[in-house]
C-alpha cells in the first residue's frame, strides 16, 4: 500500500511540472472569402475568423436591369490580415478538377454564362457574364466551388463542395 | 486460508455465469471430485481454482481442500488447478466414469531450477454480470473487427463507420462510456468519435470478457456502460515450446490474415517465459449485393511480446504490443457540406459506384493508426494471506486522418500530410493490495494515477490538452456457503488543461472533476445449476474535451458541433439482475438491467443553422439531460440429444431522454437470433464435425428523436448464416478447418448503427475459410 501511494504521489507531482498543453498550430490553407468583381465593382462574402465565431459579412449585389455584366471571381484566405492569400490561381491551376456553379434563385431574372473552359472544354466559372432582366426586389445567387478530381463531367453533381456561399441580389432600374 | 478470495469467487462466478454456450454439451452425467493439498506440508488448500479447460466448468475448493465438478460433458478432458503462489497443475484425463482425484500443488518458492510465471486470467473482475467469449467462441468470429466479434454476446452490439471500423456498444452505451482493458491497462486512444475504432488486435486475446453495467469502482471513471477485458493467454508454465497459427481468407473483400504466436522458455535464461505474437491482414474493396464499396480496404500489422520472470519473491512481467493499421474510408461518404450529403441520400447507391471494381489499393480518404502499449507488472505474496500487484504502463496513440482530397493548392508531388492528426500519450501507474481476512471476508484496495498529453494538428476541431488524474478504491468481499457479497467505494480526481485557438488567440482553460463511485452486489446459488446475481453500481464520467470545447464541422457527418465548457460529469446508477438456471438439457441466462444516468451528455439540435464558407450546417449543441436505459437480454439453449442443440438469443432496449421526454438517438434496435447446431463427434476416426445454421432478425429502430438525424432509420432486416467446422489432427497436432458463410442470402440492407447507412448498403454474402493449428 505504501509503495503504491508513493508511486501515485510521484506520478502526480512529476506530471504537474509538465502540465502545459502545446499551443494548437498547423492550421491549413482555408478559404475565408469569395470576391466578385462585377464590371469593376467588388462584392465580397467574408468570414475571416473561419467557421463559428463572428458571423460572415455578406455584401448585397446591386445590379441594374438589362445590363450585360462581365464578372470575375476570386477566392481568398484573409484569416491573417497581414498576409492575404489569393487562392484563385490554385483553382486555375487545377481547373480540370474544379468547377464553379451558379444557382440563381427562382424568379430572379438573371442568366449566368460561363466563359472559361478547362483543357477538356468543360466549364470552369472564374470568368462569367451575367445578363439581367426586369426589376425585382429580392433574390439571390448561390455560388459553389465543386472539387471534382477525376470525376468532372461538366455538371455540378459529382465531387465535393469546397465553397458554397449565397449573395443576396437586387435588380433595379 | 490463502489469498485473494475475491479473485477466485469472481473467477468462479465468471465461469459459472458463462453464457456463450454456442456449443452443445454431450454426455453430461459424470462427476469429478477430489482434494487439493500443498505438496510440502500436505495441508489442504482452500479457494483453489479448479476447472476443466475444454468445458470451462469450474469451482473452488472448500476449507478442507475438497472440490466437486458435476455434470461434466465429454470424456477427454484437461483438469486445470491453480492458486497464486503455486505451480499451475494440468492433467489430461479420460473420464468414462465419475472419479476422485488428489492434487498436490508445488509452491513456487520451493522451485529452484524452474520458475513458474502465472498470469491470473481476469484477476480482479468484480462481482458483476460477466459474459465471456472463450478461445473457441472467438475463433468462430475471427476475421471481423473486435466489436463485431463481441456481438456474439447478449446485449452487445456495435457502432460502425462502414465495414472496417466498429466500436462495441454495451446496453446502448459506447465510445467513452465503455472501457477497454488491454492486458489490464485502460486503452487510451481517441475514444470520442464514432469513426475511432478500438486500437487492438483481435487475435491477441484467448479470452474476451464483458463486464456489464457501471464498473467505476474497480476500473476507474468512464466505465458507465461496462468494461471489455481483453486478456492474452497466460504465459506458458511448461518448458515445451508451443504455438498457434491462424490462416484466414474471405471471398468478399478477398482478405487474407496470418496470425499466430510461439511461446516457451528460452534455454539461455532459466526462469524466463516468453511469447511472441503477430498478425498480418490485408483486405480490398468489399462488395454489397449490387456494387463494390469504393476504397474499403484494410492493411494491418500487429505484434506483441510478453515476458515473464521470477525475481526473488517478485513475479515480473513485461509486455509490449503494437497495433498498426491503414483503413480506407468509403470515398462517397466524405461530403463537403449538407448539399452534398442530401445528394448522397437521394442516390439509391453511392454516386459513381457503377465504375468501382475490386482493388487492394487504399486511396484517400483513409486513416492511419498506430497504437503502442508498453507495460511492466510486478506482483508478490506478502505472507500467507496477502499479495500486492504493481503496474506501470505507457501508451502512445497516433491517429492520422487523410481527407478525400489534398487541400487546394497543395503540390501534388509533396509528401502526404494528414489533414487531421492526433497524438496522445498516456502514463498509468497502479497498485493493488489484496488481503484474506477471517470469516469469509477479504479486502482489495488500490490506487492509480494517470498523466495524459494530447496534441492535435491540422483542421481545428478539439483543443490540445494535458490531463492528470488519480483515484483510490477499497472493495471488501464476503462469501459463505451459497452466498457471496461485495461492496466497493472509490474516489477519483481529474485535472485537465486545454489550449485552443479562438479568433487567432490562444486560450487556456483548466477544469477539475472529482467524484465518488460505489457498488454493492450479491450472489446466491439456491440450488445446483441455479444462480442469481443482483448488482447495484455507480460510475461517473467527466466530460471529454470534444464535449467541452468542440467548435467545428464534424467531418463526414455534416454537423456543426458546439461544445459547452460548463458541462459537469455524468453519473450513472445501474442495477441489474442476472438469473442463470438449467440442467444438462436446457440452459437459460437472463439479465434485466436499468441504467439511470444523471447529466447524460448528448447532442441536441439547434434552431439556427451555422453559416460557413462551405455552406449552411445544422448546429448541434452538447447538452445534459437525465437518461434512462432499461433492457433485457435473454439466451437459452436446448439440447435434446448429445448431437443436437437449439438456441435462441434476444435483446430488448428502451432508452429515453427524460428531460426532453423523447427517445435517445443512436440506440441499437431490438433483435433476436436463433440457431441449430448438429455435431458428429466421431464421424471418421479422429475427426469431429460440427455444423451450425443461424438466423438473425434486427428490427427497425422506431424509437428515435425528431429533427436530430438526416435520414430515417433503415428497415428491419434478417440475415442467414451457416458454418461447418472439422476438428482433426495433423501430425498429432490438433487443428481445425472452418468454412463459414454470413449474409448467405446476399440480402441488401442497412443498419441503423452504421454511420454509412446514409451512403451505401452493408456488404453482401461473405464466405470465410479459417484454418487453425496448435503446435
Amino acid at each position: 500500500m505504501k509503495t503504491s501511494k508513493l508511486m501515485l504521489v510521484l506520478a502526480v507531482c512529476s506530471a504537474l511540472y509538465a502540465c502545459k498543453p502545446e499551443d494548437p498550430s498547423n492550421e491549413q490553407e482555408v478559404i475565408t472569402s469569395v470576391v466578385l468583381n462585377v464590371s469593376s465593382v467588388k462584392y465580397a462574402w467574408r468570414d475571416i475568423d473561419g467557421p463559428g465565431g463572428n458571423a460572415p459579412v455578406i455584401d448585397q449585389l446591386n445590379l441594374k436591369t438589362g445590363v450585360n455584366y462581365s464578372v470575375t471571381l476570386s477566392v481568398l484566405n484573409e484569416s491573417d490580415s497581414t498576409q492575404v492569400k489569393d487562392l484563385t490561381s490554385e483553382v486555375m491551376n487545377e481547373k480540370n478538377d474544379h468547377r464553379l456553379c451558379f444557382d440563381v434563385s427562382a424568379g430572379l431574372p438573371l442568366v449566368v454564362t460561363i466563359l472559361d473552359l478547362d483543357d477538356n472544354t468543360r466549364p470552369v466559372g472564374l470568368t462569367t457574364t451575367w445578363v439581367t432582366g426586369q426589376q425585382v426586389t429580392g433574390g439571390s445567387v448561390t455560388i459553389s466551388l465543386k472539387h471534382q478530381p477525376g470525376v468532372k463531367d461538366g455538371t455540378c453533381i459529382p465531387g465535393e463542395t469546397d465553397v458554397e456561399v449565397t449573395f443576396p441580389v437586387s435588380i433595379t432600374d | 486460508m490463502r489469498i485473494p478470495l475475491g479473485i477466485f469467487l469472481v473467477l468462479f462466478l465468471g465461469t459459472a455465469f458463462r453464457a456463450n454456450s454456442l456449443h452443445a454439451q454431450t454426455g453430461c452425467e459424470l462427476q469429478l471430485c477430489g482434494k487439493v493439498m500443498d505438496r510440502e506440508s500436505s495441508l489442504p488448500l482452500s479457494f483453489v481454482e479448479v476447472y476443466i479447460e475444454e468445458t470451462q466448468q469450474g469451482t473452488l475448493t472448500d476449507s478442507a481442500g475438497n472440490f466437486c465438478i458435476k455434470e461434466i460433458c465429454g470424456s477427454d478432458l484437461t483438469l486445470h488447478v491453480g492458486l497464486i503462489g503455486y505451480e499451475t497443475y494440468h492433467q489430461s484425463l479420460h473420464l468414462d466414469q465419475s472419479q476422485q482425484v488428489q492434487v498436490r500443488l508445488v509452491p513456487v518458492a520451493l522451485q529452484l531450477d524452474e520458475v513458474i510465471i502465472q498470469t491470473r486470467k481476469n484477476a480482479g473482475t468484480p462481482l458483476q454480470s460477466v459474459d465471456r467469449l472463450t478461445a473457441q467462441a472467438l475463433d468462430i468470429q475471427q476475421g471481423k473487427p473486435l466489436a463485431e466479434m463481441l456481438e456474439a454476446l447478449p446485449g452487445v452490439t456495435s457502432l460502425r463507420t462502414g465495414s472496417t471500423v466498429a466500436k462495441p456498444v454495451i446496453h446502448g452505451l459506447h465510445s467513452n462510456r465503455v472501457l477497454i482493458m488491454h492486458h489490464g491497462v485502460r486503452l487510451e486512444g481517441q475514444q470520442w468519435g464514432s469513426e475511432h475504432g478500438p486500437e487492438i488486435d483481435p487475435f491477441l486475446a484467448d479470452q474476451v470478457s464483458v463486464v456489464y453495467g457501471a464498473s467505476s469502482v474497480r476500473y476507474g471513471s468512464d466505465a458507465i456502460g461496462g468494461v471489455i477485458l481483453i486478456d492474452p493467454p497466460a504465459l506458458p508454465d511448461s518448458a515445451r515450446w508451443t504455438g498457434l497459427l491462424h490462416l484466414l481468407g474471405t471471398d468478399n473483400g478477398r482478405s487474407g490474415i496470418v496470425s499466430g504466436y510461439v511461446q516457451g522458455h528460452p534455454a539461455f535464461l532459466p526462469g524466463l517465459a516468453l511469447r511472441v505474437q503477430g498478425t498480418l491482414k490485408r483486405a480490398g474493396n468489399l462488395r454489397t449485393p449490387d456494387y463494390f464499396l469504393d476504397n474499403t480496404g484494410v492493411a494491418e500489422w500487429n505484434g506483441s511480446v510478453d515476458l515473464g520472470y521470477q525475481l526473488g519473491q517478485w513475479k515480473m512481467e513485461g509486455y509490449y504490443s503494437r497495433f498498426q493499421t491503414k483503413i480506407g474510408i468509403l470515398s462517397p461518404s466524405h461530403t463537403g457540406n449538407l448539399t452534398d450529403l442530401e445528394l448522397a441520400f437521394e442516390s439509391p447507391q453511392p454516386l459513381g459506384s457503377d465504375t468501382v471494381g475490386f482493388t487492394y489499393r487504399i486511396g484517400r480518404p483513409y486513416q492511419q493508426i498506430t497504437h503502442q502499449l508498453a507495460q511492466l507488472r510486478a506482483s508478490r505474496l506478502l505472507g500467507q494471506n496477502a499479495n500486492i500487484n504493481l503496474s506501470y504502463s505507457f501508451q502512445n496513440n497516433s491517429r492520422n486522418e487523410y481527407d478525400k482530397h489534398r487541400p487546394l493548392g497543395t503540390d501534388p508531388n509533396a509528401p502526404e500530410v494528414p489533414e487531421l492528426s492526433f497524438s496522445i500519450q498516456t502514463h498509468i501507474v497502479e497498485g493493488v493490495y489484496e488481503k484474506q481476512l477471517n470469516n469469509g471476508w477479504s479486502m482489495k484496495t488500490g490506487a492509480t494515477g494517470m498523466y495524459q498529453d494530447n496534441v492535435l494538428a491540422g483542421r481545428p476541431f478539439i483543443p490540445n490538452f494535458v490531463s492528470v488524474g488519480g483515484g483510490a478504491f477499497v472493495i471488501p468481499h464476503w462469501s459463505r456457503g451459497n452466498w457471496s457479497a461485495e461492496a466497493g467505494i472509490r474516489y477519483d480526481y481529474k485535472w485537465i488543461n486545454t489550449a485552443r485557438r479562438e479568433l487567432g488567440r490562444q486560450i487556456n482553460s483548466i477544469r477539475t472533476f472529482q467524484s465518488f463511485s460505489g457498488s454493492l452486489s450479491g450472489a446466491w446459488k439456491p440450488a445446483p445449476g441455479v444462480e442469481l446475481l443482483l448488482v447495484g453500481g455507480s460510475a461517473w464520467r467527466s466530460p471529454q474535451v470534444n464535449e467541452l470545447f468542440s467548435n467545428g464541422v464534424h467531418h463526414g457527418s455534416a454537423a456543426y458541433e458546439l461544445g459547452d465548457s460548463t458541462l459537469v460529469p455524468e453519473q450513472a446508477i445501474n442495477t441489474s439482475l442476472q438469473v442463470k438456471a438449467g440442467n444438462r438439457r436446457w440452459q437459460i441466462n437472463a439479465q434485466a438491467y436499468h441504467h439511470y444516468i444523471l447529466n447524460f451528455i448528448y447532442l441536441e439540435p439547434g434552431t439556427t443553422p451555422i453559416l460557413t464558407v462551405r455552406g449552411v450546417f445544422p448546429a448541434f449543441y452538447y447538452r445534459q439531460t437525465n437518461a434512462r436505459l432499461a433492457g433485457l437480454d435473454l439466451q437459452t439453449t436446448f439440447t435434446p440429444t448429445d448431437e443436437w442443440e437449439f438456441g435462441l438469443k434476444g435483446s430488448y432496449l428502451y432508452a429515453q431522454n427524460l428531460t426532453r421526454n423523447e427517445p435517445l438517438v443512436l440506440m441499437p434496435a431490438n433483435r433476436a437470433e436463433g440457431w441449430i447446431l448438429r455435431k458428429w463427434p466421431n464421424l471418421v476416426k479422429g475427426m469431429s464435425i460440427e455444423t451450425q445454421l443461424g438466423y438473425q432478425e434486427v428490427l427497425r429502430q422506431n424509437r428515435v428523436p425528431e429533427n436530430v438525424d438526416f435520414a430515417l432509420p433503415p428497415s428491419a432486416y434478417g440475415l442467414m448464416q451457416a458454418r461447418i467446422t472439422a476438428n482433426f489432427s495433423l501430425a498429432a497436432k490438433p487443428c481445425s478447418l472452418t468454412l463459414k458463410g454470413e449474409n448467405l442470402l446476399n440480402t441488401a440492407y442497412r443498419d441503423y448503427l452504421n454511420r454509412f447507412r446514409y451512403f451505401a448498403d452493408e456488404p453482401g454474402r461473405m464466405l470465410t475459410l479459417h484454418f487453425l493449428l496448435h503446435f
